[in-house]
């Protein structure tokens, strides 16, 4: 496994980044994290970037 | 580590502050010239009413008020010069691992009974603990220049401020306060310090660009592909402004073993890991 990972310098970037991504997913996943900045809360209209569907009848 | 590791290691420190003294060192001075200049270029001009009335505002607002409860207030004067050692910091990184293969230096430095390990660390050491001892430095001669000419004014103005002694004694521990901030917000960027490192060592041109350029893209991707922003999520929990700042020294070891800097302690270390074994592909 050590030999693949330090082959190249493209192999050994693509397995730390790999490694670094597989970290946080599963740290990501297990505590459950959300995300707060997509949710804006006014009193005029409701905007939730993780919900476009709601502007797709506006004209 | 024996001590001729420990003694090669410091070596190492060293040569990081010769190489960065402009960043490190030269930046924080210059800034602390601009700020005395301004000082005392603002305040002849400023008109006698309104200079007599901010004295007395500020001898009200420092009545009775300790020397640990001023800090925190004298720790404002210290944010231009975070915002500078933000920036030398990440000017340094982007370079730290490129500029010598650029110039192609690092086959001396190679050639040098030093590990790469122990070289990647000395710029790490050098980021997280000591640049900020400059900053600090600089700032108590600012803090100096500032205790000196509030008493003065206070004097002249006959309005009673906080004491020599208080105003000492404040500088010093927000001075101390100052070198936490800076320490434990280095340590909380501790992933992004190994990012930029590892693509200083990766990249052949503009690794500025690679770094910022990877990261976008790899947020992209996980949306499109896996529609998923564990990595976005994970990064907007990083931009909290009260794990950048701290008021009080008991916070600093509370923040400090937290579950989030140690995971993204952890995270960096995996960063850094890899810059290291990228040193050996030196070209």
């Amino acid at each position: 496994m050590k030999k693949y990972v330090l082959k190249s310098r493209y192999t050994l970037l693509l397995s730390v980044i790999v490694s670094f991504i597989m970290v946080v997913v599963i740290e990501g996943a297990v505590m459950d994290r959300e995300s707060r900045v997509y949710t804006f809360e006014n009193p005029y209209f409701d905007l939730n970037l993780n919900n476009p569907e709601q502007f797709e009848n506006r004209r | 580590m024996n001590n001729r590791d420990l003694r090669a290691f410091l070596i190492l420190l060293k040569r990081e502050m010769w190489e960065s003294k402009n960043l490190f060192i030269a930046a924080p001075v210059v800034l602390t010239i601009l700020l005395v200049v301004a000082i005392f270029w603002v305040i002849p001009q400023l008109p006698e009413g309104a200079l007599a009335e901010a004295i007395s505002q500020l001898g009200a607002a420092t009545e009775g008020v300790g020397a640990l409860n001023l800090a925190p207030f004298l720790m404002t004067v210290a944010t231009p010069y975070m915002v500078i050692l933000y920036i030398c910091t990440l000017i340094y990184l982007v370079n730290a691992l490129y500029q010598d293969r650029k110039d192609s230096s690092i086959l001396f430095w190679q050639s040098m009974p030093v590990s790469n390990l122990y070289t990647v660390l000395s710029k790490v050491v050098t980021v997280c603990f000591v640049a900020p001892l400059f900053v600090v430095a600089a700032i108590s001669v600012l803090f100096l220049f500032v205790i000196i000419t509030a008493t003065v004014l206070g004097l002249s103005y006959d309005v009673e401020l906080a004491s020599l002694g208080q105003l000492f004694l404040a500088s010093v521990y927000s001075l101390l306060l100052v070198y936490m901030t800076a320490v434990l917000a280095a340590l909380w960027l501790f992933p992004t310090a190994g990012w930029f490192l590892l693509f200083s060592a990766f990249a052949k041109n503009l690794p500025f660009l690679w770094a910022i350029g990877a990261f976008v893209l790899l947020l992209l991707l996980e949306d499109i592909i896996f529609g998923t922003q564990f990595l976005g999520n994970w990064l907007e929990s990083r931009t909290s402004n009260y794990n950048y700042i701290i008021f009080e020294a008991s916070d600093f070891f509370q923040r400090l073993f937290s579950y989030d800097m140690l995971f993204g302690i952890m995270l960096g270390a995996i960063l850094i890991t890899g810059a290291v074994y990228m040193r050996r592909f030196a070209e």
